[in-house]
């Protein structure tokens, strides 16, 4: 590893520390407005326990949404070009700049009874109001997260193991599967938990699709939001920092094994002038 | 690395985010500006109020519009507003309990009533028709929303809670979030303001409720004790429960205290 001068390593770390500083303040100030006792008592409440099971069912059901979704658009825009193909690209970004309030009120109107409610009803679908709505609004957010990342690492496979690949008689599905996906499995790995990580917290769009019922579509930022609006601002904190130690939890484990697999970083040096 | 004039697009980009940020943070951080906690159902009238109210005094006013619950959560964490004026009486009382406001007055009532899609899939005439079979009824949440509250008292008084609560197809976190899944026909009926079916005449219709079934709420307003400028902030809320503010409120579809 290369030594970084003191200057240089001085100036990065203080943006770092700095931000580090502000995420662990934010946290710490949250966990200073409940007493030990009380958050206690609401880590055992009937209602923290439902929105955290309700909040964990509904993100992997977003996510076994958005992976198939996400992975399959992002490896056909990444091979293939095709007319309006930049139009499109600009369109599939919609979700992420739109405000989760709004991109729920779109899915709402799209889903409810004036468009596919009825068609889908009658094909015993029913998305608003209920958990299902909830795993459509949240993967409709996940989705472009995913596949933006995977696209890239799609893109960042050089086209030579493929070409290789395909010269020594490999299947497109085998090229898919045992060269392409493997080659940018990080990349999308890294996609995939940004987006879990975003569903998790994800507030506006489920509370449009799904509704704020209690104990029936109640997922942890809705039970943080229906407290905070009734003035309840200790179970209201102490469902947030449920859902900050779950998810702290779950990232930091999945960096360990991710870490854990061998992979050589060869990152971890500095750039060095010649 | 991007081209030099890619470069200097996202410098003059940075620069132009950064004089906005500047800009709008010394308006705010404007010493004669009254900051107006406003319950989000009362927002038309309260705009048109308070525009005229800055005509007739050349005060300055800023308004935060969002859910009453929450605005007092916010007065609470921040300790820093002028004027508070929820959409119940509820919340002023609770930072009377406090001794967080200096003067408040009654300013007019915010009726629950049952609110249908005119065109909707079935048809309301009666209080009773939300407990027959088949019907989706949306209510609010009774810790979040005033009405939501109200809604319990109501089911509790009329007989019908269970046969009612069973229809209940969603609870909504806000009343504008009720009204428009009735505006989308996704609910057959719910109890919302009067003032939100008022304000949507063309497309939704109403029931009256037996007003002994509840305790309506009042919209209050509230000065509060945070105040650094009590005495602007006392103009202002005694424009906000004038006669001609009540006024004001009855065109949006408020009834007056009695």
């Amino acid at each position: 590893m290369i030594r970084p001068g003191a200057a240089m390593g001085g100036l990065l770390a203080l943006p770092l520390m700095v931000f580090g500083l502000l995420v662990a303040g934010v946290v710490l100030a949250l966990a200073t407005q409940v007493a030990p006792a009380g958050l206690w008592q609401a880590l055992r409440a009937e209602e923290t326990l439902f929105a955290l099971r309700f909040s964990l069912e509904v993100s992997a059901g977003a996510m076994c949404l958005a992976i198939p979704l996400g992975i399959a658009s992002a490896y056909f825009m990444s091979r293939r070009d095709f007319p309006g193909k930049r139009f499109l690209d600009a369109l599939l970004d919609l979700p992420l700049v739109m405000p989760p309030l709004i991109a729920g009120v779109g899915l709402l109107f799209l889903l409810g009874r004036q468009i596919l409610g009825e068609p889908l009803a009658r094909l015993g679908l029913e998305l608003v109001f209920t958990p299902l709505g909830a795993v459509a609004a949240q993967a409709f957010i996940a989705t472009p997260i995913i596949m933006r990342n995977a696209k890239a690492a799609f893109e960042s496979v050089d086209p030579g193991f493929q070409e290789t690949a395909m010269v020594l008689g490999l299947g497109p599905w085998r090229v898919f599967f045992q060269i392409n996906l493997p080659l940018a499995g990080r990349s999308i790995a890294a996609g995939v938990i940004l987006a879990w990580a975003r569903t998790m917290g994800e507030f506006g769009a489920t509370l449009m699709v799904a509704g704020a019922t209690r104990l029936h579509t109640e997922t942890l930022p809705v039970a943080v939001y229906l407290n905070l609006a009734s003035g309840e601002l200790g179970i209201a904190v102490s469902c947030a920092l449920v859902l900050l130690a779950v998810c702290f939890g779950v990232l930091v484990c999945l960096r360990f094994l991710a870490a854990g697999r061998g992979v050589k970083k060869r990152s971890l040096t500095w750039p060095r002038s010649a | 690395m991007l081209p030099p004039h890619g470069r200097r697009f996202i410098l003059a980009l940075l620069l132009s985010l950064l004089a906005t940020v500047w800009s709008s943070s010394s308006a705010l951080a404007g010493q004669d500006v009254l900051h107006l906690y406003s319950g989000a159902g009362l927002r038309q009238p309260v705009e048109e109020l308070v525009q005229l109210f800055q005509k007739e005094t050349g005060l300055q006013v800023r308004i935060e519009f969002a859910g009453s619950g929450q605005l007092l959560a916010r007065y609470q964490a921040s300790g820093q507003g002028d004027v508070f004026l929820p959409g119940s009486h509820f919340y002023t009382d609770k930072l009377k309990e406090k001794d967080q406001v200096v003067w408040s007055k009654p300013v007019v009532l915010h009726v629950p009533v049952v609110g249908f899609p005119k065109a909707g899939r079935v048809e309301i005439h009666a209080f009773a028709d939300l407990a027959k079979p088949g019907i989706r009824v949306g209510l609010g949440d009774p810790k979040a929303m005033a009405l939501g509250r109200t809604a319990e008292d109501i089911l509790a008084a009329s007989g019908l809670g269970d046969r009612i609560r069973a229809n209940t197809v969603v609870r909504g976190a806000t009343v504008k979030q009720l009204v428009l899944y009735l505006l989308k026909g996704d609910v057959d009926a719910a109890i919302v303001a009067r003032a939100d079916v008022f304000q949507n005449q063309d497309k939704l219709g109403m029931l009256e409720i037996d007003p002994s079934w509840y305790k309506p709420e009042i919209v209050t307003v509230a000065v509060l004790r945070a105040s650094r400028q009590v005495e602007k902030a006392q103009e202002l809320a005694r424009f906000l429960s004038s006669p001609q503010a009540v006024e004001t409120f009855g065109r949006y579809g408020f009834l007056p205290v009695k």
